[in-house]
């Protein structure tokens, strides 16, 4: 069997819109398996990205339990779920994805520096990264003389570049027109196969939902469909 | 494309987030925005060009006041016999006051040493008697520092043996004129009546009043005469230095057995107290500054973290701790104020070098004045290093201060609260 990277039991966040409570998950559960690759799909408020903030660390359930690679993230504290972050996930998100005053070398560079991994180490992974993903020769540009497609592969590189358990990934084609989206929606597909990485998206656009294996459909924050995607090839 | 092949694990084990290169990206970030940058800084620089040129025009205006008041009077330094200052008796003097003047005027920071002997005698002329405090001189040393022999004179200045020089509000209360014989009268050291007379040569006005109703300059040799002291026996011996900077270490340098030396502040308490007033005026006033310059500080500081909120989201997602981003915000303090500092700095080295030597001319009605007390027409800044000093750490501790506020900010943001300023 599989190992289990993600585990999510009766996962509710609600949030306090003026007097009214605004339920954004109810009871959530589902499990993710290692080399999946799954798409959170809904409509706009369905509890898609709280879901994935919740699985991230970044926002805390008021019930229910997040264990990501074995870990509770419940008992975490904020430094604890930081270091969670930094050594076995990687994000990318639809824009600010980018340190601007750094070049896409050191934007990739720059995760494995608070980790405290030594300069030469630093480089060489930072360069076999966007290698891998096509953009070695615009290493030295900084974001803003990058497309918006070559940004979210630059993304992609430092999120993968510490070799992460679990890619998050909220809205990554928003600011894409269709021909990088779809470039980029390879370049994960390919990432999954090839490195069996583990992939969570948070999408409403169907292009995204059609290269995932697996498909969780929410809706006013409680999953209404958990299929896999039978379009793609077993 | 080729299978992406993800890096192997990290060969290195991780350590605590972040070092140096928090200086260089702090660096780069104050240049996002060039122009709130080089404001900020142009702010920092103003107010350290101003604090660094009004505290030098202050201490060049305080050197030519203090060096003024001391060569009309007291000189820069006295030495003393031990009791005279808490006891001026005529008895307190200084024996070998020859040697001691020698050895005061081998000192290459001293300009010239003279000896005075003084005492209290009433001064008649005709039915008038007014108290003052008579001074035996070496006309031929004083004549070359002493600006009182300058100031505003009638008649001349003491050449020899029976010559008498007045203020000029004790010759008129006297009633008398240049020529006039005047009668000294009072304790002479072995107990006896002190008694001299000598003819009133010269007047002055020095526009104290202290010292324009209540002194009168004879010889040495006749008030050692007068008040019965050995031939090598004074009260004090006194010496002007170069400059008033460091003339206190000097006149350190002149304590011994049976002497004490004192320097500007001790003779001159009132000067140290007034120059203490001004300098508290403007220690206020560098406050005051560095509160303004702060709150400019902290402006754009709540500016960069309200903009850059979703980025400080998106840092703390990928895992930087929000201490590690408070830090950064305080290297990016700290660069903002050593660039302002740096011009700051540069500009205050810059005029005041310049200032120093060619000096700021005065108005022309104040210079007429200011030449009857022989102070010069222009003024001279002298480049203040506690001022520099005192700026740049009041600067650094501002803008420290400044970017704690936004930075506490920071620290208390939840990422996915930061993410979500950016919808």
């Amino acid at each position: 069997m599989t190992e289990v990277v993600v585990r999510c039991s009766g996962v509710t966040r609600t949030y306090q819109d003026e007097a009214v409570p605004v339920y954004a998950l109810r009871g959530v559960d589902f499990e993710v398996r290692r080399g999946e690759f799954v798409s959170l799909a809904g409509p706009s408020g369905s509890g898609k990205s709280t879901l994935l903030n919740v699985i991230g660390g970044l926002d805390r359930p008021d019930e229910g339990r997040v264990e990501v690679d074995g870990t509770l993230l419940n008992d975490l504290s904020q430094s604890e779920l930081s270091d969670m972050r930094l050594n076995k996930m990687g994000f990318v998100f639809q824009a600010y994805n980018l340190i601007p005053v750094l070049s896409a070398l050191e934007n990739v560079e720059f995760i494995m520096q608070l980790q405290g991994v030594g300069a030469a180490e630093r480089k060489e992974r930072a360069r076999v990264a966007l290698a891998s993903l096509g953009i070695s020769e615009l290493e030295h540009r900084r974001p803003g003389e990058l497309s918006g497609g070559q940004q979210q592969r630059a993304a992609i590189a430092r999120a993968i570049v510490t070799n992460p358990v679990l890619l998050l990934a909220d809205e990554p084609s928003a600011n894409l027109d269709s021909g990088a989206t779809q470039e980029l929606l390879e370049l994960l597909q390919r990432l999954n196969e090839d490195s069996g990485v583990t992939i969570i998206t948070a999408t409403h656009d169907p292009m995204v939902m059609s290269y995932a294996k697996r498909r969780i459909n929410l809706r006013d924050g409680a999953i209404v469909e958990d299929a896999i995607n039978e379009a793609l090839p077993a | 494309m080729a299978e992406i092949a993800l890096p192997t694990a990290l060969a290195s084990k991780p350590k605590i987030q972040l070092r140096g290169h928090l200086f260089a990206i702090a660096w780069r970030n104050l240049w996002r925005n060039r122009r709130r940058t080089w404001l900020t800084a142009g702010g920092i620089a103003f107010a350290v060009w101003m604090l660094i040129f009004a505290r030098s025009m202050q201490d060049g205006t305080f050197i030519i006041m203090i060096d003024n008041a001391a060569r009309m009077m007291t000189g820069h330094i006295q030495v003393q016999h031990p009791d005279y200052r808490d006891d001026p008796r005529v008895e307190n003097t200084l024996q070998q006051a020859t040697l001691i003047v020698e050895q005061v005027a081998a000192h290459p920071a001293v300009e010239q040493a003279s000896l005075r002997a003084q005492a209290f005698a009433l001064v008649s002329f005709g039915e008038r008697s007014f108290g003052a405090q008579v001074m035996g001189v070496e006309p031929e040393k004083e004549i070359t520092w002493s600006t009182l022999v300058n100031t505003q004179v009638e008649g001349r200045y003491l050449e020899k043996s029976g010559d008498a020089f007045l203020g000029s509000v004790l010759a008129k209360n006297l009633g008398l004129g240049i020529g006039d014989e005047i009668v000294l009268l009072g304790s002479a050291k072995q107990g006896g009546v002190a008694a001299v007379v000598a003819t009133v040569v010269g007047t002055f006005t020095s526009g104290l009043a202290d010292i324009d109703r209540a002194l009168v300059q004879i010889t040495l040799d006749d008030f050692r005469e007068g008040w019965a002291l050995a031939a090598d026996e004074a009260h004090a011996v006194i010496a002007v230095t170069n400059s008033v900077i460091g003339s206190e270490e000097v006149a350190r340098s002149f304590d011994g057995t049976n002497r004490v030396s004192l320097g500007w502040t001790d003779l001159m308490p009132e000067v140290e107290q007034m120059v203490e007033m001004k300098q508290i005026g403007t220690e206020l006033f560098f406050v005051l500054i560095a509160v303004i310059v702060t709150f400019s500080v902290v402006n754009t500081f709540m500016m960069t973290v309200f903009e850059r909120t979703p980025e400080f989201g998106m840092l703390m997602a990928i895992g930087m701790r929000p201490g590690s981003i408070m830090l950064q915000l305080f290297v990016e303090a700290f660069w903002l104020c050593s660039l302002g500092l740096l011009l700051g700095l540069g500009a205050s080295i810059a005029m005041i070098t310049v200032t120093a030597a060619t000096g700021i001319p005065l108005p022309a009605e104040a210079t007429e004045m200011l030449a009857n007390y022989n102070l010069p027409d222009r003024m001279y800044p002298a480049f203040s290093f506690d001022a520099a000093i005192v700026a740049s750490i009041a600067m650094y501790i501002g803008t420290q201060l400044a970017a704690l506020i936004p930075a506490l900010r920071v620290n208390r943001m939840r990422p996915v609260d930061a993410l979500r300023a950016q919808e």
